[in-house]
């Protein structure tokens, strides 16, 4: 009787045994999970880090493809030559940005700075999804002018980027065009700023109180521009008209790029103002070379009343008022994060 | 008391055991789904002239690609299946990717199978995919988020552009202008496990107008008309 018993047991377990095989890989890497920092008071991030896994391993592959000019088609552009990190991750001084062969862009690189919490990208929302994002400039004719097959041969090709994404991905699987555009989300995912002085006044740390000056433009700012700029991520994932009017050699319409709906005819999304001392000149085409041009606009000049957003209301601002919300701005400035060595070329 | 039981008992538990774990298998099945696409009543050849009566035109295809997702097949006893995983390229370059695997598929008489035309919402809002999802495969739009949906390009002989080229990329998965189309397919009794399918690319051309409009690389309201007519390419092949 135990005999027979015994092997009905067997049996049933040997069963049991090839069921579970079709289950889930365990990860037996060694890698380091990277933690994802959500600052005391800020809303949750946009992007699902249930979902994935971010490691030591897989940003820092995302950074050596970021900052690799060997990406664009003829080796002469990286992703850092439009955003580079001591200017809040976009560049300076170029109203259009331009990419290879020095051809010119049709807009103003945006910083890229806590975009864990966006839930779009680009200028008018093209790209929805952060890990996506960085296919857009790899293949754009105005900027790195690549193709996805000859990305992969130069990848597949080195023995350093070889080993780099068996380090960060395991070493049964090719690498691939998703895993190249994840690591470098994974990087970008690292931008984030909250240490500016306005952040450790906000947080009330010893030391750091604003001026008067500071303080009274921080008030007119709440009243005035905080409808769109939102504390405290000084932009939402809202795109919106702030009256700009049109520049007829561009005829950018913005959203309306991607929606084909009219009601999104010159609506860009509300950009950040963390670092905003740091990433002139302003606006999707770079038409403001200071913010004093930008409180011009707001305060003095007429406004394209075509799909004007409603939040924007007339504003009734002094020079002295202009000046202190100038002021207050530049409180917005993060040097942690614009000399951030680990966010720079790696070494 | 029950040690008399179950020695009595234990082969047939044992033998019945055995039994079920095989009858398992016995009723389930592997299927296949294959695709044929035609052009002018006949099986399309790439790189070929043919003749368009409707058209009155020749037209030679160079490519021809498609997604086909959420594939669920209805039973006659209301039962379905759903596959796992269901997105598919189907690809005429890639004669392979015109047949559809399906693994322990229930032994039951099927009524209808239903799939989507594209790729729906949730593909198209996701991460960044592998497999057939991969962007490498040249469906996937870089500049604005959204997979191509169908994608056929060839020369006609009334096109006006350059070589005579046509380039047909009907993709986009914002509303209102979604290109992804639902079907639902009769399937009439078959005796064998393999459906076939008719991809009767002459419903297409019917409402393209080669000869004005060459182009359509963006997502839209003609991408959108388009891939109207996506559920009255497919339908079974007897």
């Amino acid at each position: 009787m135990k005999k027979s018993a015994t092997i009905l047991i067997i049996g049933f377990f040997l069963i049991l045994l090839f069921s579970f095989q079709y289950g889930k890989k365990e990860n037996t890497s060694t890698n380091t999970a990277v933690e994802f920092y959500i600052p005391e008071g800020w809303p949750q991030p946009n992007y699902d880090f249930d979902k994935n896994t971010i490691t030591k391993e897989t940003i820092y592959l995302g950074r050596v493809l970021f900052y690799d000019a060997k990406l664009s088609r003829d080796g002469s552009t990286s992703c850092a030559n439009c955003h580079l990190v001591y200017t809040g991750f976009t560049h300076v001084d170029h109203a259009l940005s331009h990419g290879i062969e020095d051809r010119i862009g049709t807009r103003n690189s945006l910083s890229i700075i806590n975009p864990a919490w966006q839930s779009s990208f680009m200028w008018d929302g093209a790209i929805n999804h952060i890990e996506k994002q960085p296919l857009a400039p790899l293949t754009n004719f105005l900027e790195m002018d690549n193709n996805l097959d000859s990305l992969l041969i130069y990848l597949k090709s080195s023995p350093k980027y070889i080993s780099l994404y068996e380090k960060a991905f395991g070493s049964d699987e090719e690498i691939s065009i998703p895993k190249t555009s994840k690591a470098i989300s994974h990087f970008m995912l690292q931008f984030n700023s909250y240490n500016s002085k306005y952040g450790k006044v906000m947080r009330n740390e010893p030391n750091y109180s604003f001026t008067k000056a500071e303080a009274q433009g921080y008030e007119l700012f709440k009243k005035n521009c905080s409808s769109c700029h939102k504390e405290p991520l000084f932009s939402t994932n809202n795109f919106m008209s702030n009256g700009l009017p049109i520049d007829t050699t561009l005829m950018d319409g913005g959203r309306i790029k991607v929606t084909h709906r009219l009601e999104d005819s010159l609506l860009f999304r509300v950009p950040t103002l963390r670092n905003i001392e740091a990433t002139y000149p302003y606006m999707h085409d770079g038409r403001f070379a200071n913010l004093q041009m930008v409180l011009n606009h707001y305060v003095d000049q007429e406004k394209n009343t075509f799909n004007l957003s409603e939040e924007l209301k007339p504003m009734h601002l002094s020079e002295k008022d202009k000046q202190n919300i100038i002021l207050f701005l530049k409180t917005l400035t993060d040097m942690e994060f614009l000399r951030n060595k680990e966010l720079n070329f790696p070494q | 008391m029950f040690s008399k039981l179950f020695n009595l008992l234990k082969v047939p538990i044992f033998g019945l055991f055995i039994l079920f774990h095989i009858s398992l298998e016995a009723f389930a099945q592997n299927s296949t789904i294959q695709f044929c696409p035609t052009l002018n009543n006949a099986p399309l050849t790439l790189n070929s002239w043919t003749y368009i009566p409707s058209m009155d035109d020749s037209v030679k295809l160079y490519t021809l690609k498609c997604y086909i997702t959420n594939l669920i097949i209805q039973f006659e006893d209301s039962s379905y299946y759903s596959q796992a995983d269901s997105y598919h390229l189907i690809n005429m370059s890639d004669t392979s990717s015109l047949r559809l695997n399906l693994k322990d598929i229930p032994q039951k008489e099927i009524a209808s199978i239903s799939f989507i035309i594209g790729t729906d919402s949730t593909l198209n809002t996701s991460g960044i995919l592998d497999g057939d999802l991969d962007p490498i495969k040249g469906m996937y739009w870089t500049w604005t988020s959204g997979y191509v949906n169908f994608k056929v390009e060839g020369s006609c002989m009334k096109c006006k552009s350059r070589n005579k080229e046509f380039k047909y990329h009907i993709g986009g998965y914002l509303q209102p202008y979604e290109t992804f189309q639902k079907t639902k397919l009769i399937i009439a009794l078959m005796s064998e496990s393999q459906i076939s399918i008719n991809f009767n690319l002459d419903e297409f051309f019917k409402h393209v107008n080669l000869e004005d409009d060459v182009n359509l690389m963006t997502t839209g309201k003609k991408a959108h008309e388009l891939s109207n007519s996506f559920p009255s390419l497919f339908t079974q092949k007897l």
